[in-house]
Order: structure tokens, then sequence, then C-alpha cells
């Protein structure tokens, strides 16, 4: 055997153990299916309360009841996939004066610590990012999980003048209120 | 004070809803025109608040005058011809049909909008139908084409009501004056001429 195939053959073995390992590691892998899951919110207006949701989100689930520390969850969200039945507003809120999509087509939720509340219920300390303002948010939420599917329910309630969502004359939320409820509905299969 | 209407006047409820309905109609349907002018903006919005919950209360006062115009009797009717009689007649009809018909088009709208309706902050109302583009566009027609539907109405209105007062020169107008009543009672004869 030539030195050079035994080099490989040592790092491909190699590989593999440091592969095998870390996966053992890290917390399940789940896919997100787009069909039955939502990121929905509730916000106000004139002070009545309408709802909408972002059709159009990725997400990269690692998850485990019993590796909340490996566990980590990233959601992009499309900011133009917004969708509040109603053409005016939806435009309204891609413009420069609300979520400016056409600066920042995303918003992003990076979770940072995940911890169990009860059996079934946990609560994720994530970093939000909507626009160019980054903080810190705490999503509780319900844990489903049956053999290979697991379904996700949670609430966060977020202010949106926090990140700079209505500008100049929306920063006023007398008409627009400046509470927004984020509810999010995720079903994946174990991968 | 005489709460209901009788035969030859109208009563202190029916005129206070008259005149209150007036001012609100006119007030709404100015609102209505002027904030469709403005740009999309905070302006527009508040006015749209106040354009809503002013309609609503409309739509509560038109039931509560309807219920009580069934409840008490109707003022004679004082024009000689039944030819006027009758136009007063769907006149009338017209008007009670659009105070229910405008605030009822404009809650669905905003209903279809995906836009609940809050009354001055203090309740939202349900929704009358689900969210959907098609039917807002469509409510949104039959909104503006009822506020050209009332600015007929009214006018036609007004326009009897002061052809009776300077023409005919009857109490039609005068018995739905606050203090019109005892003017009515105090000139019975010439009243009763055209009953």
């Amino acid at each position: 055997m030539s030195e050079k195939l035994k080099n490989i053959l040592a790092a491909s073995v190699m590989a593999s153990i440091v592969g095998f390992a870390g996966s053992g590691q890290a917390a399940d892998e789940w896919i997100v299916d787009a069909e039955d899951s939502e990121i929905e919110f509730t916000g106000t207006q004139l002070g009545a309360e309408f709802e909408g949701e972002f059709k159009a989100f990725n997400a990269t689930i690692a998850f485990s009841p019993d590796d909340l520390a490996g566990s980590s969850v990233r959601v992009v969200i499309d900011i133009a996939s917004v969708d509040t039945q109603n053409g005016d507003r939806d435009s309204q809120i891609v413009s420069s004066e609300w979520f400016d999509a056409g600066q920042w087509p995303t918003a992003q939720f990076v979770t940072k610590s995940f911890s169990e509340i009860e059996p079934g219920k946990y609560q994720a300390v994530a970093d939000l990012t909507i626009r160019d303002v980054t903080r810190e948010v705490t999503l509780p939420f319900d844990l489903e999980i049956e053999g290979n599917k697991a379904e996700a329910k949670g609430e966060v309630t977020i202010k949106r003048t926090d990140f700079g969502v209505g500008q100049g004359q929306w920063s006023d939320t007398a008409q627009v209120g400046d509470d927004v409820t984020i509810e999010i509905e995720i079903e994946a299969d174990r991968k | 004070m005489v709460f209901k209407s009788h035969d030859n006047g109208f009563g202190s409820v029916t005129k206070s809803l008259h005149w209150v309905v007036a001012a609100l109609f006119i007030t709404v349907f100015s609102i209505g025109w002027y904030m469709d002018f403005l740009p999309l903006g905070m302006a527009k919005l508040e006015w749209m608040s106040r354009h809503k919950s002013l309609g609503i209360t409309i739509l509560g006062l038109a039931v509560l005058r309807i219920v009580w115009r069934l409840y008490e009797p109707s003022p004679k009717a004082l024009s000689a011809h039944k030819l006027e009689r009758l136009a007063a007649k769907l006149g009338h009809l017209g008007l009670y049909a659009v105070m229910i018909a405008m605030p009822l088009s404009g809650w669905m709208m905003s209903s279809a909008a995906n836009f609940p309706v809050s009354v001055f902050g203090l309740f939202t109302l349900p929704n009358l139908v689900a969210p959907n583009k098609e039917l807002f566009e469509t409510l949104r027609t039959v909104h503006w084409g009822l506020s050209w539907a009332i600015a007929v109405l009214v006018g036609t209105h007004v326009a009897a009501a002061l052809k009776h007062h300077f023409i005919d020169r009857d109490a039609t107008l005068r018995r739905m004056l606050p203090h019109g009543t005892k003017k009515v009672a105090a000139n019975p004869s010439k009243e009763h001429r055209n009953v």
C-alpha cells in the first residue's frame, strides 16, 4: 500500500469516527413540514386586532428533549411573503417605513438556549433580528413528539417599535399598536 | 315633553333621532370623501377610525329609530297629492334602507379587508364575512354607490322639506323642528286641511 493511499484511508477513518461522534452528540435533526406549519402574527390597527402570516420561511432544527444543550433552531423568514389578506396593508408592510424588505429581505430567529418548564413545555431564548435590530426574546412552546413526528406551538409578544418597524409617523402607536403577537405552529419530521 | 309621535306631530324621541342621525350622516359622509383623498398615513387611519365608529353609531341609532317608528304612530303626510305622498313614502323608505345598508356595507367591507371595526376603541365588532379581496372590491363599489344614493335621497328629502315650508307653507318642516309641535297644535285647522 502506498504511503499516499494509507494517508487517505487514515484520514477517512478519522473523519468517519469524528463524524459519528459528532452526530452522536448533536440533537436530532428535523425537517419542517411546510404545508402544516405556520408563522402567524396578530397586530392591532385602529384599536382592532387583525391577523397575518409569513408564508415562506426556512427552519433548521436540531432538537432532542434529552439534549437541550445540543439543540438549536434557526428560522429565516421571507418578509415579502407576508399575507394579511389586504393588498394595501401587505405592500405597506414591506415598504421602507415598515420592514424595508428591499434592504432587509429576511427576519431571523436563532436560538441561544432551551430549557424545560415542565414535561412537554419548553422555552427558547433566542435572538430575533428584524431590519437591522437584534433583540433577545423568550419563546415558550408546547412540544409533542410522537415517533418521528413533532409538533410545536408557541407564541411571544414583541413590540414592533423595538425593532424599528414603523418609522417616522408610524412610530406613533396610537393607530397601529406597538404589541405584535407572533404565533408559531411547526410540524416536523425526524430526519 | 311628548315622547311619542301622534297624528299631527312628531314626539321628542323621533325628533332627536332625526336630527342626530342627520348630523351624523353629514359628518360621516364628509369624512368618508375626505379620507378617501388622503394619502395612506396616520391622518388617513385616524379619519377612517372616526368614520367607522360614527358609521356604526348611525347603524345603532337607525335600528332604534325603526323599532321606535314601528311602535309609535306616524304623523299624517301633509301633501294634497297622492303621488307626492307616495314619493315621500318611498323617499323615507329609501332613507331608512340606506341608514342600515350604508353602515352594514362598510362593516362588511372592513371584514372582507381583514380590517376589523373598533367602535371608538371601546369594543371590536365581529367580522361579518371572511377576508376576501374580490368581495372587498365589490363591497367598496357598493359602499361608494350607496354614498351617491344617499346624496340623492338626502338632497330630495331636504328639497321636499323646503318646498313644503316655502311653497306649500305647511307644517311639514316645522313639526320636525325641536319646538315645532306647539305651532302645529296652535293651528290645527290648516294642518288638517290636506289630511
